[in-house]
């Protein structure tokens, strides 16, 4: 089986003020095709940037990060952004939902984005919606419905440009266990329908889930 | 609702109120830019070309001390010779800023209406010269007159009161419309200009430091004359004024020292008016006159009967017709001429034009003496004495308040000039054995300029001419105007901006996750930012149209220096969407900054 993900002598380091610190510090990964990985750590060790790296959002300033064997940062600006609107899903922590939009719209954006036409898009919004369960809240506000519905929106937005690998960035933080316990399922049954899964969390129950479990401090992966 | 999005997409994101707000606050911000632009920088620009009396290029000449080219006073004859020289034209202009019917008004002075017919709108074109005066289409309007309407026009330059008949409308198109035409005494009337004087002068085919170099100092004319006869030798100015004499017996030497211009020679006794040369003085020159070597002087005779000429020695002269003239060619020396009226005795040294019709009959003794208004005796002044025709018969630089002339019985207009004033008289001879000439002293000055600048000049392009006078009159520079409507329209750029940046703002997260969601530079070029530019175009346009109608009615009721302020709404409009453009690019230029990735 190839690789999905791979990170090679990747560094990433924030500048605040006259002050440095190493975000990511020399990170190599290997995340094979269908695999569900989970990256843990505490806060500030490097998981969103981790992931903001490796889903083309933000480059390194050093090393080199492979999505399905093609060399991220070196494709055209262009063909990186195809490369996400196609391939790369993220599911945003803290959802980022547009709240005067309804549910339909806000999964829509990404292929009004994407120039789709409206018959595809609205054929592509309702599967995507129902492959999260909420098919029936199509024409509701973010406003209108749950923090666990909300991350089904969010995650259907994540999904619906046919993602083959989904960046997941704390996909059950302010849930309940119930609720956190259905995104996992949701998150399960992508990953057993092919799609490589890579979930930064503090969630223990999330990790017990996963396949593989990743464990950084201070931008470097520890095990 | 589905579907709805990607067509409105700047109205989801953004938010209707948030859309509304901005619309509402960049249609004010807009509104109160363009009535700004209208009233300062369009006025600024209104009153540049006023101040230039309309005239586009080219060098206008006025006196050192005038504060603009409706109070400024140069001498005519600087004018016509800035004519003779090649390639340059000259348009000498007497004008003066007047009321009528309540309304300030400028009026220019012309010779003839009859050059005007292309643009006449209304009523008939004067043929002669009188107390009738042509409105240009606004000023008619503006003072609410008819044709044959008589109208009192009011100088309080000259202090006085002119009643003119309207004769007619002219629609010229351009600043004329804003003006009044009058004949050019009525012009001098109004503007206290004496004969012999202008306004100013626009000139075309030569630099402002040509003109400056010529006239900067004065040159030295040496004439030398030989001549059996005696006589006067007399320099006339371009205005046929004379202004040098020097009596000839046998033969002078003389040098003058005149300013730049073109000069006139003649040569004149009680019998003969002769030109012997013209001069454009503009460097030292000397020119020597020997009267009596031309070999074939040439008489011109006009009388109906043929005459007959007899040489000194006795010889009969053949005389032949040319031109309605008897004309007689001979050797130089006294000729005896034998003609209706009776005999006369003729130096003919040069050729010469004798009009018995002056001459016939005897001559009688006409005391002349000139003196200024106050009674005090003047000196040094030209006298000048035409038929009602026009053509001169004498003219003398007299040195004494009184002095004894010798006419012909007839009627004449006798001029005395003391540059920049004259005085005129009409008389009958011999009826009038007595003539006293006034001169007048100044009436007004209101510029309270000492008078001895007066004879001074300056010359300058007409495009600074607006920003002199502006800077003389109110001590604002042109530079001050242009700095002042620079910083209105880049506080203004500035508020817009300011509103503009509100809008993104506000939208900053949704635009933001728009990003995250892979929308590239071009997908918010032509998914955001383009619908803005539309509304804020039409928002612009609704803007222009408002400060438009508002300008009309503003402007229609303000004039300065007796025109209307000039309106452009092409300018406005360019105003308008030159602000509301660069505002957009502004922030076109700032949205990545307002995206947080």
């Amino acid at each position: 089986m190839s690789d999905a993900l791979t990170l090679s002598n990747v560094n990433k380091t924030y500048r605040n003020n006259s002050r440095q610190v190493a975000a990511l510090n020399n990170i190599n990964l290997q995340v094979p095709e269908r695999n569900f990985l989970c990256i843990v750590g505490p806060s500030g060790s490097g998981k969103t940037t981790l992931l903001r790296v490796s889903a083309g959002y933000l480059a390194p300033d050093n090393g080199d990060v492979t999505i399905f064997g093609q060399d991220l940062y070196s494709l055209p600006i262009s063909e990186r952004m195809n490369l996400r609107k196609n391939v790369i899903g993220f599911l945003f922590q803290g959802d980022q939902l547009l709240e005067d939009l309804t549910a339909y719209e806000n999964v829509e954006l990404p292929l009004i984005i994407q120039g789709m036409s409206t018959e595809l898009r609205r054929e592509r919004v309702h599967q995507a919606l129902k492959s999260v369960g909420i098919p029936k809240l199509a024409d509701s506000r973010p406003s209108e419905v749950s923090g666990g519905e909300k991350r089904r929106i969010s995650l259907a937005r994540s999904l619906i440009n046919g993602a083959r690998i989904l960046f997941a960035d704390e996909p059950t933080s302010n849930l309940d266990t119930k609720t956190a316990g259905m995104i996992i399922q949701v998150l399960r049954n992508l990953n057993a329908s092919g799609m490589t899964i890579i979930a930064a969390t503090h969630d223990p129950l999330t990790a017990s889930e996963a396949s593989t479990v990743v464990k950084m401090r201070d931008g470097k992966i520890e095990s | 609702m589905e579907g709805t999005l990607a067509k409105l997409l700047l109205l989801r994101i953004a938010g209707c109120k948030r859309l509304a707000t901005f619309s509402a606050a960049f249609f004010v911000g807009l509104l109160t830019a363009n009535l700004a632009f209208a009233l300062i920088v369009e006025p600024g620009l209104g009153l540049d070309l006023i101040l230039r009396g309309g005239e586009k290029e080219g060098i206008a000449i006025l006196d050192q001390a005038s504060r603009s080219i409706y109070t400024s006073r140069i001498p005519l004859s600087l004018a016509l010779s800035l004519g003779k020289l090649p390639n340059v034209q000259v348009e000498p202009l007497v004008t003066s800023i007047c009321y009528a019917q309540g309304s300030t008004i400028v009026v220019r002075g012309i010779e003839s209406a009859s050059a005007y017919i292309k643009w006449l709108s209304l009523g008939r074109l004067p043929e002669s010269d009188g107390p009738w005066i042509i409105l240009g289409r606004r000023t008619a309007e503006r003072i609410h007159s008819q044709i044959g309407q008589l109208i009192p026009v009011a100088s309080s330059l000259a202090r006085t009161i002119v009643l003119l008949t309207v004769a007619a409308v002219c629609n010229f198109g351009d600043m004329r419309d804003d003006e009044a035409l009058v004949y050019e005494g009525v012009a001098r009337q109004l503007s206290s200009i004496p004969q012999g004087m202008i306004s100013t002068a626009l000139v075309q085919g030569i630099n402002r430091q040509a003109i400056e170099k010529l006239v900067e100092k004065n040159y030295k004319l040496n004439l030398k004359c030989a001549s059996d006869l005696s006589g006067s030798l007399v320099v006339l100015d371009a205005n046929g004024v004379p202004l040098r004499t020097s009596n000839v017996v046998d033969k002078i030497e003389e040098s003058y020292e005149l300013p730049f211009g073109y000069y006139t020679i003649v040569f004149q006794n009680q019998y003969l008016y002769s030109t012997l040369d013209t001069i454009l003085l503009k460097s030292d020159q000397s020119v020597e006159y020997s009267v009596i070597t031309e070999q074939h002087p040439v008489l011109k005779v006009s009388a109906s009967r043929k005459p007959v000429l007899f040489r000194w020695d006795g010889a009969e002269v053949q005389a032949s017709q040319e031109e309605g003239l008897w004309v007689f060619r001979s050797t130089p020396g006294i000729h005896r001429l034998e003609l209706d009226p009776g005999s006369f005795t003729i130096p003919l040294f040069h050729s010469a034009t004798f009009d018995p019709t002056i001459l016939a009959g005897k001559a009688y003794t006409t005391r002349v003496s000139v003196s200024w208004s106050d009674g005090s005796p003047a000196s040094d002044y030209s006298l000048l004495v035409r038929t009602p025709e026009g053509k001169v018969v004498l003219s003398i630089l007299a040195p004494q308040d009184s002095m004894k002339v010798d006419l012909p019985q007839g009627n004449y207009v006798m001029e005395a000039y003391k540059l920049p004033y004259s005085a005129q008289i009409t008389l009958s001879v011999p009826v009038a054995s007595d003539v006293k000439l006034i001169l007048p002293s100044i009436k007004s000055n209101v510029e309270k300029i000492p008078l001895q600048y007066y004879s001074f000049i300056k010359a300058m392009p007409i495009e600074t001419v607006s920003a002199f006078t502006l800077a003389s009159i109110s001590g604002i520079s042109a530079a001050l105007l242009i700095g002042l409507a620079f910083s209105i329209i880049f506080l203004f750029v500035m508020v817009l901006a300011a509103v503009q940046r509100y809008l993104y703002l506000s939208a900053k997260n949704r635009l933001t996750v728009l990003s995250l969601l892979g929308a590239s530079n071009q997908f918010f070029l032509t998914h955001i930012e383009l619908p803005i530019l539309a509304i804020v175009l039409t928002l612009a346009t609704a803007a222009t149209w408002i400060s438009l109608t508002s300008n009309v009615l503003l402007f229609s009721k303000l004039t300065l220096f007796g025109h209307t302020i000039p309106h452009d709404p092409a300018m406005t409009l360019q105003f308008s969407a030159t602000l509301t453009i660069l505002v957009w690019l502004w922030g076109h230029f700032t949205l990545p900054k307002n995206i947080e990735m």
